[in-house]
């Protein structure tokens, strides 16, 4: 049975600044959403409320219909993380930058190496595994980060302008590691500026003024 | 149960440590010159110091001479069970002294004592005359040749081996022409001299008087330490780098939260990958601890090589005073340190992630 993420009636202000007003929102397990929107529009406020990073104003999320509060086992159950600025263990190898996502959730060391491997492959990194992060590039690096999200397999990857520093071939390959070179049953949460990659995802939101339509 | 188990924390320390080697060099380096510095001031500033404690220390300053208040005499087997206390070095008594006269190529009138075989240390620190009936002061065995082993005839006494010879020119010099018989610890003893170990010196003269509860003893120092004007023990007390582990630890400490705040973005990754404050803590404590252990030895080597270099090697009490200054501050760097890792935010990890500090 498919997993549903449902966020109901989610408002959010900072201080006086309504930034999501009401929001209503379902996930499928395994879907590519895309959402788009002007900088400042509330995407990374709605994917740090919906990777259970932030609690509401008010509103709730629900996982298969039960609510949920900001729990942090679930959180890492749920979710893998790619931000705008690539964050790597500069000094250690990409193989190790990776396997530590899955040593982190208590899987082996010698299957963290061997999930980690796989990742790297599903990237196109496998060549680099024993290359220190910081002699990678910018797009390697942000593949990388790619590999480290999918490796322990979460219900969703939430990538926060993933491509935002990048120019638009290595883009591509970025999107290409988060969507078509994710594992079976993965979802994908894009907030991105980048209509060709929205238009890759099964799904595209616009969040605009605090309100989410589909385009 | 989120987060890296605590084998693999420790081993991801070790890992972050041995992959940044340079800042690892420049941590070792930087904490190696400053404990070193500290251990510097110590051989340097305290060897003075430590020198005059040592020869009041021979001459006797831990000695204490019991005596009867009211006349009398204490009971040999209370002073010589005084040397099984752990508060005392050795402790032997003897009894008043006598005259004695010695057959050498006429008779020749001497002092005399009966002495339990505690006493002999006592007196002479680097006595090695463990057991033995007859005893001379080196003076008089040097005035008349004698050395162990030889006969000496006494009068109206049989001839019996000399058994040893003690330097008593430190501690009691008039005894070094006095003749001692060794005897068991029985009868009575006019006086009991016992030598305390450092660390019971405040408290000895009490715990001295109180051994012998049946008399009333009054114990005096063999020297008295206010005829000088300079008390080592005082001195090295009050001594202005006694605190500079505390400065020296500090400035560890303010380093590593320093490092912390710069590498507040690897936390955030480490964070968002489930690891909590404790992993954080655990790791900055593990990678602080590196830097110690190979610091506090290069710190002392490099100490004693300038020190040496410089002025003369350092004895074994000065290196154990410079070791202990340097542990002191490594172990207070090594605790301030790793709280950089609570200090940080963990809340909005999207934040710190995207703080490249």
């Amino acid at each position: 049975m498919s997993l549903t993420i449902s966020l109901r009636g989610v408002t959010h202000s900072y201080e006086d600044h309504l930034v999501l007003k009401h929001l209503d929102l379902e996930l499928k397990g395994g879907e590519a959403l895309a959402v788009i929107g002007p900088s400042g529009s509330g995407k990374t406020t709605l994917l740090s409320i919906l990777g259970l990073l932030l609690p509401p104003t008010s509103g709730q999320i629900e996982v298969d219909g039960e609510v949920v509060e900001r729990r942090p086992d679930l959180r890492l159950h749920l979710y893998s993380w790619v931000f705008q600025t690539v964050n790597t263990l500069g000094r250690r190898t990409a193989l190790e930058n990776v396997a530590l996502a899955a040593l982190s959730r208590g899987v082996s060391r010698k299957e963290a190496s061997q999930n980690a491997s796989e990742a790297l492959d599903r990237v196109g990194l496998l060549d680099y595994s024993h290359r220190p992060a910081y002699t990678l590039s910018g797009g390697e690096l942000q593949r990388l980060c790619v590999a480290r999200a999918i490796v322990v397999r979460p219900a969703f990857v939430l990538a926060d302008e993933p491509t935002g520093q990048l120019d638009a071939r290595t883009s591509s390959k970025v999107a290409d590691a988060l969507l078509a070179k994710r594992p079976g049953g993965v979802g994908t949460v894009i907030a991105t500026h980048d209509i060709e990659i929205a238009n890759s995802c099964d799904r595209v939101l616009s969040l605009r003024d605090g309100v989410l339509e589909p385009v | 149960m989120t987060g890296l188990s605590p084998f693999e924390t420790v081993r991801e320390a070790v890992h972050n440590a041995a992959a940044a080697r340079v800042r690892l060099a420049i941590q070792i380096v930087a904490w190696t010159v400053m404990l070193g510095g500290i251990v510097i001031a110590e051989l340097t500033f305290s060897q003075d110091l430590l020198a005059f404690n040592e020869l009041l220390d021979q001459a006797g300053r831990r000695v204490l001479i019991v005596a009867p208040t009211e006349g009398g005499e204490l009971p040999a087997s209370t002073c010589a069970g005084l040397g099984s206390e752990s508060w005392v070095q050795n402790a032997g008594g003897r009894s008043p002294p006598e005259f004695t006269t010695l057959l050498v190529s006429g008779p020749l009138r001497f002092q005399s004592a009966r002495i339990t075989v505690g006493l002999l240390p006592v007196l002479d620190p680097a006595s090695e005359v463990a057991r033995a009936t007859l005893v001379l002061g080196k003076t008089a065995a040097d005035e008349l040749g004698l050395r162990p082993g030889v006969p000496i005839h006494m009068a109206q006494r049989p001839p019996i081996s000399l058994g040893g010879v003690i330097d008593t020119s430190v501690r009691n010099e008039a005894a070094g022409r006095w003749i001692f018989e060794v005897t068991p610890p029985v009868g009575s003893v006019s006086e009991c001299w016992v030598e305390v170990e450092p660390w019971a010196l405040d408290d000895a003269r009490g715990l001295v008087e109180a051994a012998f509860p049946a008399i009333s003893v009054a114990a005096r120092p063999l020297i008295d330490v206010n005829q000088f004007t300079r008390d080592p023990v005082v001195e090295l007390a009050k001594r202005p780098q006694r605190q500079a582990w505390i400065v020296i630890g500090s400035v560890f400490g303010f380093m590593g939260l320093l490092s912390g705040w710069f590498r507040r973005a690897e936390s955030g990754l480490y964070a968002v990958l489930g690891n909590g404050r404790r992993h954080l803590l655990v790791m900055s404590q593990v990678e602080t601890l590196l830097v110690a252990y190979i610091s506090i030895p290069s710190s002392i080597l490099w100490s004693v090589v300038w020190v040496g270099w410089t002025g003369g090697i350092p004895s074994a009490d000065l290196l154990l005073l410079g070791t202990r200054t340097a542990v002191l501050a490594a172990a207070m760097g090594a605790i301030i340190a790793p709280l950089g890792a609570l200090a940080i935010p963990l809340k909005d990890i999207a934040a710190l992630l995207k703080d490249r500090g």
